[in-house]
């Protein structure tokens, strides 16, 4: 990104330092806290700041469901199964040396892996974006319900059987059968 | 500058809660004893450790809220231009709501729903 000083890239430059410094900063918390709890509320603070580089993107849409369904859906669900866990109160040991270079080796495969892709990729420029930013969302439901050529209709009627299938199967893992006779257990 | 505000409202939130605090414990007298430091919940003493496990049936609801959270997601976009499409735009709507309801009628008849 060019920093000029211009005064609307400048707002546009300090919000983005100060997004992506605090997404590094709550992502080391995520990965370093000792108590798994912390980690949770870390990583809301991390998808927080994942809406806001949309919102300096011009995708307004997209910034809502990231807050929608991970902020307030994905986060909460951790933080029910961090509930449910029986190591709550405990803190973490730390990890022993050998996990620990097991881990950076994986995580900088994977961050070579993905400079890689993205440098290599050539992203086809949508045409959404660049005939109205603001609109986008009204740009997506008109795509959505086109039923023409090029529309994205069946999708739309396919992702709610993908949305059937996974409560079915959120069900069935997680819902314990036994239960059901042995009644008020907590 | 639609997000001045935003940003605004931000920068009033951390200033408000921030400033409360630090005026508190500028301004405040410190001075603890036991009674004092112990920790209460309306005026009673706390049983147990604060952090309880949640009953298993939370998680469930949580996984639900998360499936029908995306669906409303995705009716926003809808709900913003089905003017333009009249009533197929209904119809199309209406499968997809439909289809998501045999998982609510799933859910209902596993006795997810009930609370134990």
């Amino acid at each position: 990104m060019d920093i000029t000083l211009n005064p609307a890239d400048l707002t546009h430059t300090i919000a983005f330092y100060t997004l992506a410094l605090t997404s590094i900063v709550a992502a080391l918390i995520v990965v370093t806290a000792k108590r798994i709890f912390r980690a949770a509320v870390a990583l809301a603070v991390v998808l927080i700041c994942g809406a806001g580089f949309y919102i300096l993107l011009n995708y307004d849409f997209i910034a809502g469901v990231q807050l929608l369904v991970y902020v307030g859906g994905i986060v909460i669900l951790i933080v029910f199964a961090v509930m449910l866990t029986s190591s709550l109160e405990s803190i973490e040991e730390p990890p022993s040396l050998g996990r620990k270079a097991l881990g950076l080796f994986s995580s900088l495969a994977f961050l070579a892996t993905a400079v890689i892709a993205f440098s290599e990729t050539k992203f086809p420029l949508s045409s959404i974006s660049a005939e109205q930013p603001k609109d986008v969302a009204k740009a997506v439901g008109r795509k959505l319900l086109d039923y023409g050529a090029g529309g994205y209709v069946l999708p739309f009627e396919v992702i709610s059987l993908l949305l059937l299938a996974s409560v079915i199967g959120a069900i069935v893992v997680a819902r314990n059968p036994k239960r059901k006779n042995e009644g008020s257990a907590t | 500058m639609d997000y001045f505000f935003v940003a605004l409202f931000v920068g009033m939130a951390f200033a408000l809660v921030g400033g409360g605090l630090a005026i508190s414990y500028l301004v405040a007298p410190n001075r603890p004893n036991k009674v004092k430091s112990q920790p209460y919940e309306c005026g009673e003493h706390t049983v147990g450790p604060s952090w309880v496990h949640f009953n298993v049936g939370y998680y469930l609801f949580a996984l639900l809220f998360l499936v029908f959270d995306v669906e409303a997601a995705f009716l926003y976009p809808w709900a913003l231009v089905f003017r333009e499409f009249g009533l197929i735009a209904l119809f199309e709507v209406g499968i997809f709501i439909v289809i998501l309801l045999f998982a609510l009628v799933y859910a209902w008849k596993k006795g997810v729903l009930e609370w134990v």
